[in-house]
């Protein structure tokens, strides 16, 4: 029997139990932003006075739809660490939980499930293309768009949890996907307005009309309701009925510009964010706390982005406090549920990082036969009892990095500019590491390359002078690499005070590699540079030396930059460096252009 | 002057920091020249040494450096610590290869790692004939310019340098020449083995120089060894295999009978088309 043949009854059924027909009750004008009466229906608003799941059982659950041959819907409980129930099912839609229901559309139409056992509940038809599904425990609320050409008509219809309809409102205009909170349905309405409604007969209480800017994205906790867009998030309190930032309870973050394609929510009124997608790869994880009268505020001051394999936690005024890298595979999905945010991987590894540290503070592997596509995390309050060792955040970025992944370029460059921000041997370790990777790509290497000179950490210097130990051989086709770039580096600290025993180190593994035959020119000019930058004159007797030794030779006479540098090092020492740099500039055998360097080294303007 | 560049070169040779062992030589002085009389007229060599003149300092070099007279030298030592075009530094090197004296080696040795490679094989050859140096040696044989590998590996040949043995085999699997002949030059029968195990790594016929430079080695056996390495050379693609076989049958004695002689005729005569 094909599904639409179950679903049909089942439609026609409930439409004629309803025992009334869809009434229209979105429209362009309204009694909008009344504060008197947005506080009426909040005040009927039922809320938990603390953080917590939303499903009956209390517990942290996970309901994952997994792909693959074998299609199903696994529902996780995070805190036990162990599926609760698994079943067969090809998820289409985000799944809504709350209370003993657990609904998302799948192969026909919606179906209703039982929070215990996953068993379906009831099935409903679908008359048009879903825009979003969602639940309060106690209602099913279900929003479709009907009828293509100039007049379409979406229909916010709602549910019991037998699959019975209770009512319908249609609208000429699109509704965005629904959420429903303690007797209120919070409705979106063309992007302007979030209507109101009492979820019990779909009446219109009130409604929000949105002055500064669109209201496309909405969230709901245990405790508190949440509207806004991608510019920024209002707390649906009293204070959103002025519509207006200014007014209401509005909170913004600043997002380093490598992360600002991050979303606060979903768009309820992008059809492919209806279903699991890419979108829920690349959030901002938030959570506010609630505020009496005050401003916005987000809670613990911290809020973290969800990219792809990464997550970073961050200041609302976007300034990095932490990071987390996620091995081989994406995670697919992620919520801020508190003390912790909960994010599962495409392989169904779930992972529990500590909100403001980002300590893994629990993982577990939902047993999967095939990907996992997306999931809906119900975990609000949820604090493991292990709190995880806080990770180095350098380890973090490095290994971000390092990623082969070419689609994160620019996170790669947030990571390494991050990383520079950062103090300690390791850093440099880590950055020199990326430079001497022949595989860390061209634009990458260059900005490390850049942040490395710009550090000036002589912490650094022992990271930058291992660098410098690889010898080239020929048998094992091994060469130094990051020659320029580390010798910039080292250059750099010219200026910083340095240990002796390791400027003398430094300036050993500087004169090893500069005047090694297999070292080219333009390596050789950098770790000269660096010589001469940190030797504060110790480097003349072997530069004077070298200038005695190549003085006639054509090779070294062709590096001409080489070739000054070493000259107006060396004259500018004592009378006995001036009378060596004088006896190159006036013998015949030295290389013309040698002798004109040095002639114009001695000349009073070149002297440092 | 002079003095003072001798001690600024001879300072960068002593206080570098991968510089090879050095034999003892005195506080370097100033040279003065002294013209003997010889074939060799110092003082005109001298003064092209001094001039800007390439090519004549270059015969210079040579004249005065191929001089068995140590006192001839001192010239082109001083021209070696002050620094003079390549090209002379070549002449002079090369020609000290085979004159050298204890006291010329501190000069020599501050070019073994000069950057210009002919230069540097020059001066690895003067230094290396004259001191075996076992460590620069073997350091020479892992440098990426090939003709101071060439002359790193004549010289583990010459000096059967057991030690140089690992890097020679790597050599012999890139195909170097040299690094063939050196192992020819220095295989014992464990070595020769070691070197035939090579088929099918080493170019067939860098392979070859390397059995065919143990095979005209007179001492080389015992016969067993020389039919074995006959056998794996007639297992080898390449005119290099056949020159190789037909230098052993050159040089093996007629009588007695030598099975390794007979079977490389043989394999002469079958692949006689192949050249």
């Amino acid at each position: 029997m094909s599904l639409a043949r179950v679903f049909a009854p089942v439609a026609l059924a409930a439409v004629l139990a309803a025992g009334c027909g869809p009434k229209t009750v979105y429209g362009l004008s309204s009694d909008d932003n009344n504060a008197e009466r947005l506080g009426a229906a909040l005040a009927k608003r039922a809320v938990a006075k603390a953080d917590a799941p939303l499903n009956a059982l209390g517990k942290p659950l996970v309901f994952a739809a997994v792909g693959g041959a074998k299609k199903q819907l696994v529902a996780f409980d995070a805190g036990a660490g162990s599926a609760l129930w698994t079943v067969d099912a090809d998820v289409q839609s985000r799944v809504a939980v709350a209370g003993e229901l657990v609904v998302a559309k799948e192969a026909g139409g919606v179906v209703v499930r039982k929070l215990a056992d996953g068993s379906v509940r009831a099935k409903l038809a679908l008359a048009g293309e879903l825009v979003g599904v969602t639940t309060d425990g106690e209602r099913v609320y279900v929003v479709v768009q009907a009828g293509t050409g100039p007049k379409p008509v979406w229909s916010l219809i709602a549910y019991s949890g037998d699959g019975s309809q209770l009512w319908q409102n249609d609208s000429p205009g699109a509704l965005g996907a629904p959420v429903a909170q303690g007797g209120l349905v919070l409705s979106p309405f063309l992007k302007q307005w979030l209507a109101v409604l009492d979820a019990r007969t779909g009446a219109q209480l009130t409604r929000v009309r949105g002055l500064d800017e669109e209201i496309s994205e909405l969230r709901v906790t245990a405790t508190a309701a949440f509207f806004g867009s991608k510019a920024g998030v209002f707390r649906l309190d009293d204070k959103a009925a002025t519509g207006s930032r200014a007014g209401a309870t509005y909170g913004t973050v600043t997002l380093p510009k490598e992360l600002a394609t991050a979303d606060y929510g979903h768009d309820a009124f992008d059809p492919v964010q209806a279903g699991y997608s890419a979108f829920d790869r690349r959030r901002i994880l938030w959570r506010a706390d609630p505020t009496a009268d005050g401003p916005f505020r987000w809670s613990g001051e911290l809020i973290a982005v969800h990219f792809f394999r990464f997550v970073f936690g961050l200041t609302p005024a976007g300034e990095f406090r932490w990071a987390y890298s996620h091995p081989r595979v994406e995670l697919v999905a992620s919520e801020h549920a508190g003390p912790v945010i909960v994010a599962v991987a495409g392989d169904g590894t779930l992972v529990a990082l500590d909100a403001a540290t980002g300590a893994v503070r629990a993982s577990a592997k939902l047993e999967v036969g095939g990907p996992v596509l997306g999931a809906t995390i119900d975990c609000d309050g949820w604090a493991p009892s292990d709190a995880g060792e806080a990770p180095s955040t350098v380890t973090a970025l490095a290994t971000i990095a390092r990623d082969r992944d070419a689609r994160f370029e620019a996170i790669k460059q947030y990571a390494v500019a991050t990383m520079a921000k950062l103090e300690g041997a390791d850093v440099t370790r880590d950055l020199v590491a990326l430079v001497v990777d022949p595989r860390t790509p061209i634009k990458l290497h260059d900005t490390v390359a850049d942040l490395l000179v710009a550090r000036k950490d002589p912490t650094g210097l022992p990271a930058l002078i291992d660098a410098l130990a690889v010898r080239p051989d020929f048998l094992t086709n091994t060469q130094p690499v990051g020659l320029i770039e580390v010798g910039r580096a080292i250059g750099a600290l010219g200026g910083v005070s340095l240990p002796e025993a390791e400027q003398a180190r430094a300036m050993a593994a500087l004169e090893l590699q500069a005047f090694d035959p297999a070292t080219a020119a333009p390596a050789r000019l950098e770790l000269v540079r660096a010589l001469i930058a940190i030797g504060h004159g110790r480097e003349r007797a072997r530069l004077k030396a070298e200038l005695v030794q190549y003085r006639a030779d054509p090779g070294f006479a062709a590096e001409a930059d080489l070739v000054v540098a070493m000259t107006a090092a060396v004259a500018a020492g004592g009378p006995e460096d001036r009378e060596v740099v004088r006896w190159i500039a006036a013998d015949a055998r030295s290389h013309p252009a040698v002798a004109a360097a040095a002639q114009a080294a001695l000349q009073p303007a070149s002297q440092p | 002057m002079r003095k003072l560049l001798v001690a600024i070169l001879f300072g960068l040779v002593a206080t570098a920091s991968a510089q090879p062992a050095q034999p003892a030589r005195p506080a370097a002085p100033a040279r003065p020249v002294r013209a003997k009389p010889g074939k060799v007229d110092v003082a005109k060599a001298t003064a092209a040494l001094r001039g800007a003149d390439v090519a004549a300092a270059a015969k210079a070099a040579a004249e005065l450096g191929g001089s068995p007279d140590p006192a001839h030298h001192e010239p082109l030592l001083d021209a070696l610590a002050t620094g003079v075009h390549p090209d002379v530094l070549v002449a002079g090197l090369t020609a000290l290869t085979g004159t050298a004296t204890k006291t010329d080696l501190q000069a020599i040795g501050a070019y073994v790692r000069y950057r210009n490679g002919a230069v540097r094989a020059a001066a690895l050859r003067a230094f290396s004939k004259s001191i075996g140096d076992p460590t620069l040696v073997i350091e020479s044989l892992s440098v990426f310019d090939a003709p101071v590998r060439a002359a790193a590996a004549e010289a583990a040949g010459r000096m059967k340098l057991t030690a140089a043995v690992p890097a020679l085999l790597v050599l012999l699997d890139k195909g170097e020449a040299p690094a063939a002949l050196a192992l020819g030059a220095m295989a014992d029968e464990a070595l020769a083995r070691t070197v035939a195990e090579h088929l099918g790594v080493a170019p067939d016929a860098t392979l070859a120089v390397a059995l065919g430079a143990m095979l005209t080695r007179l001492e080389f056996g015992p016969e067993t060894i020389r039919v074995d390495l006959v056998r794996t050379l007639s297992k080898l693609s390449g005119v290099e295999a056949l020159d190789a076989l037909e230098g052993y049958v050159e040089i093996a004695p007629e009588n007695p009978p030598r099975q390794s002689r007979r079977e490389a005729e043989a394999v002469l005569k079958a692949r006689q088309g192949d050249r």
